[in-house]
């Protein structure tokens, strides 16, 4: 019957808090200390404090990305939330038909990867060479279709990034119940004024929330500006540390100030977050998405479905036919329609040359092992801290939760940055393997897995923990056989989405691979780099397909995640 | 058959329990003998509900002794902290706590093989404990499968199927309708004295509080401010905050005008009526209050031309509900008092706006401190 020890009962916060610590905080601080010197820290040269790098940010160069930045991230944020709005609009609250494929729909293009997405809209609307364009051409149509443009990187961020406000907006449209919608009318509001009064308002948070989270990953994304903006030399901040930390020779300590500032506009818009959305979580208005009235449309039903198609032919139908043309073709040079869909310019020989190609096998196999383990050690470890932070009352808990988050406002090239920079000099020899890939993974990804976790945690009444100890079971007991069998699904459901996102994921791993390292999402971008088309669609044809076929088997689980 | 536990008793000193800077637990004194039922009875916040979990073992309290049959199982003073499963302390909580991925066998069973008892053991005790809760029939179902009162009754199995030194209740009937929540107070009362349970139950229903007790602790801001028998607090409470919480829905604030032979007369606040009471005063200083139960009021219609005698308020009617056994009126008297009626007798032709009259005897008003002195 003695007291557990205070060395007992800290150490496990400790440990969780040091390896918080140098998972987060110390790539964060190599960067931001790295944006202050002349040269690399820890790289064998020495180095001094400067403000030099900074003169960077007012390079022409970096200006005018920063404006094409923000131009791009309000163009695509605006689009994707008026078309997610307006679908989950129709797969919650409308008579619209199929409406189990709406809901589908909005959620699809989040299992396609924005790399290859990037890459199937490059082969149909770059230049005039490009599908659509001489299909266009053939037709006789005065205009030509540019993605190589702002307007071509806001159409792309815009359609690919439905899915959040989909699902946000979906979400909060099925915790109405029609209760406060009945009392709107009851109280003497028509249909179009209780729409405006009563639903607008309390779903505006979702919408605005799904708007910062576009925002931010729209500021973040290097997959479009490389492949759509590289050719013309149209750059966002993001590619720009790209280029300063890829250039020969290379300027890291120019491209850490450049990242600072990428992550200070991340930095306002999740405190424009905060701010926005104080004090209007109407979460609580109601427990079960209950009885909900749908509203008839009528004759519009055909419009709204019409509206759907579209949205489906455009994001998915269209780019994956690009890529199989793409992929299979024999010849990259075509002269009209016609010889687009000529049968006997097919050949299958590349496509195959492609699935034995030692670096696309190698590439499979490393983001295979690298996916894995992430999500292996990622869901214990996150496990942990959603356990720690939510059930304990353990010092040092909210400290834990507010590092969980912290990568949220941290863009991954800033990160991949860090990682690189906190273990290159490392006495442990992760430099050159797949390691440290995964050690970029697991911080990027622990904001959304540690919230994954902490809603099922939470889910748990803490009354059911308690009574298993009344009952004379210890701690761990309690946890074995009474809370994990609880929790089961909330954390395969996380570990799933850990897999996903690992397998996904381009800007993490920048810099941290090497010849034998790479990923297949770095091969699709470092492909692109070396020009043959046929080669690059093959490849995301694979990588999509892959994706895809993952995704579907364990879409069961991965639901209560979304 | 059912085998009566050895009852333990509990007794706590000097209890204190602080959240941060805000204190939920103010040095409470607490001692309930073998076989008996304590209630503790507060509004929410009050410090009920952490006193017990301090019992159970779920909070540390900051100071203070918490002793189970004589051994302690927390001293603040010699560091002594027995970790909850180590306690042997039942308890049926407010939500439930089934587990919801477990069958009511495997429920009940939990605590028994916690205790690592041989199979044919924990068989035998967990059928028995179910036809005495009467749940033998849903032995195998699946636990959420169950209605409330079905799954309170688990909890009740579970809890005493392990036979704890002590069983805690935290308001386990406050979640099922008011019909239910009579029925399984009865049986709850009746296991308990049938096993001779040394029991703690919180609840903020004073007619629930009432029944089952055998001693009643009323607390508030987290401190005990009377603890007796049902009857004694009923009859005697010590300041009109405890009054208040056992019923007495008419508290008039006040100041005594004379004492005298046939009692002391009390002038009501803002108003120049006088009621007359048997009962002393309190001593000291501070607010004094007149506290009369709504059924020790006559009522009875008003006419002016007959004669009204002293300790009658005249007012009128302003509401009246038939609820049954007794008839509930609300009146609003000229000298400015609401005042809340039972009447048990056949219902009064008296609808609202009627002229009424509403005579209590001295005996029934009782002259109490805010708070009582000790």
């Amino acid at each position: 019957m003695r007291r557990a020890t205070v060395a007992e009962r800290s150490a496990v916060p400790v440990l969780v808090l040091v390896t918080l610590f140098v998972l987060v905080v110390v790539p964060i601080l190599m960067v931001v200390y790295t944006a202050f010197r002349d040269a690399v820290p820890f790289s064998g040269s020495e180095s001094n404090f400067t403000l030099s790098n900074f003169g960077a940010l007012f390079e022409e160069k970096t200006v005018s990305a920063a404006i094409n930045t923000v131009i791009v991230t309000i163009g695509g944020t605006l689009m994707a939330t008026a078309i997610g709005c307006i679908l989950a609009w129709l797969a919650a609250r409308t008579d619209i038909p199929f409406k189990p494929l709406v809901h589908v729909v909005g959620i699809l293009p989040l299992f396609i990867s924005m790399l290859a997405a990037t890459v199937t809209w490059a082969l149909l609307g770059a230049g005039n060479s490009a599908y659509l364009n001489i299909i266009l051409a053939d037709l006789g149509a005065p205009f030509r279709i540019e993605m190589r443009s702002l307007a071509g990187f806001i159409f792309v961020e815009g359609l690919y990034h439905v899915p959040y406000p989909f699902l946000l907006v979906y979400a909060a449209l099925s915790l109405i119940t029609s209760d406060i919608e009945e009392a709107a009318a009851v109280h003497g509001a028509n249909q179009f004024q209780t729409t405006m009064k009563i639903i607008f308002p309390v779903v505006l948070p979702a919408i605005l929330g799904s708007m910062i989270l576009n925002a931010v990953m729209m500021v973040e994304n290097i997959a479009v500006p490389q492949i759509l903006g590289g050719p013309v030399g149209l750059e966002t901040l993001s590619i720009r540390v790209y280029y300063l930390m890829n250039r020969i020779p290379s300027s890291p300590t120019q491209a850490s100030a450049v990242a600072l500032l990428l992550a200070a506009i991340v930095f306002a818009l999740i405190y424009a977050q905060n701010f926005v959305l104080k004090g209007r979580d109407y979460r609580t208005i109601s427990g079960k998405g209950a009885q909900q009235k749908v509203m008839s449309l009528g004759n519009w039903r055909y419009v709204a479905a019409g509206f759907v198609v579209l949205y489906f032919t455009v994001a998915i139908v269209l780019p994956m036919l690009a890529l199989l043309l793409g992929a299979l073709r024999a010849n990259a040079y075509i002269a009209n329609t016609a010889a687009m869909f000529d049968v006997a310019q097919l050949s299958s020989d590349r496509l195959l040359s492609i699935t034995s190609d030692s670096e696309v096998i190698n590439g499979l196999k490393n983001s295979l092992v690298v996916a894995f383990v992430t999500c292996v050690f990622g869901t214990g470890f996150f496990f942990i801290l959603a356990y720690i932070v939510h059930r304990t009352r353990i010092p040092g808990r909210k400290v834990i939760e507010y590092i969980a988050m912290m990568p949220l406002a941290i863009p991954a090239t800033l990160l991949a940055m860090g990682v690189l920079w906190a273990w290159i000099g490392s006495p442990i020899p992760v430099y050159g393997t797949i390691y440290i890939i995964i050690l970029s993974f697991l911080p990027r990804f622990m904001p959304q897995a540690f919230r994954a976790l902490s809603s099922s945690v939470m889910q748990v009444h803490e009354d059911l923990e308690n009574a298993a100890l009344l009952c004379g079971a210890t701690r761990a007991q309690t946890v074995w056989k009474v809370f994990l069998p609880l929790v089961r699904g909330g954390v395969v459901s996380a570990a799933f989405l850990l897999f996903v996102l690992s397998l996904r994921e381009v800007g993490g791993a920048l810099f941290l691979y090497t010849t034998n390292t790479r990923v297949l999402s770095i091969v699709v971008f470092e492909s692109y780099e070396n020009g043959s088309w046929d080669f690059v669609a093959g490849v995301s044809l694979l990588y999509t397909v892959l994706l895809g076929g993952i995704t579907l088997l364990g879409l069961k689980w991965l639901r209560p995640s979304l | 058959m059912v085998r009566v536990i050895d009852a333990m008793s509990i007794r706590i000193k000097g209890l204190k329990k602080k959240f941060g800077s805000f204190v939920a637990v103010h040095g409470v004194d607490i001692e309930v003998p073998e076989g008996k039922m304590l209630v503790l009875l507060g509004p929410s916040g009050c410090g009920k509900t952490t006193t017990m979990r301090c019992i159970a073992g779920l909070e540390a309290p900051t100071e203070g002794i918490i002793e189970l049959g004589g051994q302690p199982v927390f001293d603040s003073q010699r560091r002594i902290n027995v970790p909850v499963n180590h306690r042997n302390v039942g308890m049926v909580f407010q939500s439930y706590a089934i587990w919801p991925h477990m069958t009511v066998t495997e429920n009940v069973a939990f605590p028994l093989k916690m205790q690592k008892l041989p199979t044919a053991e924990v068989e035998e005790r967990v059928a028995e404990i179910l036809r005495i809760v009467g749940l033998e029939q849903f032995r195998d179902r699946g636990a959420t499968s169950l209605s409330g009162g079905q799954m309170q009754r688990v909890a009740l199995a579970r809890s005493l199927v392990m036979r704890p030194a002590v069983l805690l209740f935290d308001e386990p009937l406050s979640n099922l309708d008011a019909r239910l929540r009579d029925h399984l107070r009865v049986e709850l009362r009746e296991l308990q004295t049938r096993f001779n349970i040394t029991s703690v139950f919180v609840t903020h229903d004073q007619s629930e509080a009432l029944s089952l007790a055998d001693q009643i602790a009323v607390m508030n801001t987290g401190r005990v401010l009377q603890a007796d028998d049902p009857v004694t607090i009923y009859q005697n409470p010590h300041s009109s905050v405890v009054a208040d919480f056992i019923g007495y829905r008419n508290i008039f604030p006040g100041a005594v005008r004379q004492g005298g032979d046939d009692g002391i007369l009390f002038a009501l606040d803002e108003s120049s009526f006088e009621l007359t009471s048997v009962h002393p005063p309190p001593p000291g200083e501070g607010g004094i209050f007149a506290c009369v139960r709504p059924e020790d009021f006559e009522i009875e219609a008003h006419r002016p031309d007959q004669p009204v005698k002293p300790n009658t308020f005249i007012g009128e009617v302003t509401s009246a509900s038939f609820m049954g056994s007794y008839t509930q009126y609300r009146v609003r008297s000229t000298t400015g008092q609401v005042i809340d009626v039972f009447h048990n007798r056949a219902p009064l032709d008296l609808p609202p706006g009627s002229p009424a009259r509403l005579h209590v005897a001295p005996k029934s008003v009782l002259l109490l401190p805010m708070r009582s002195a000790s």
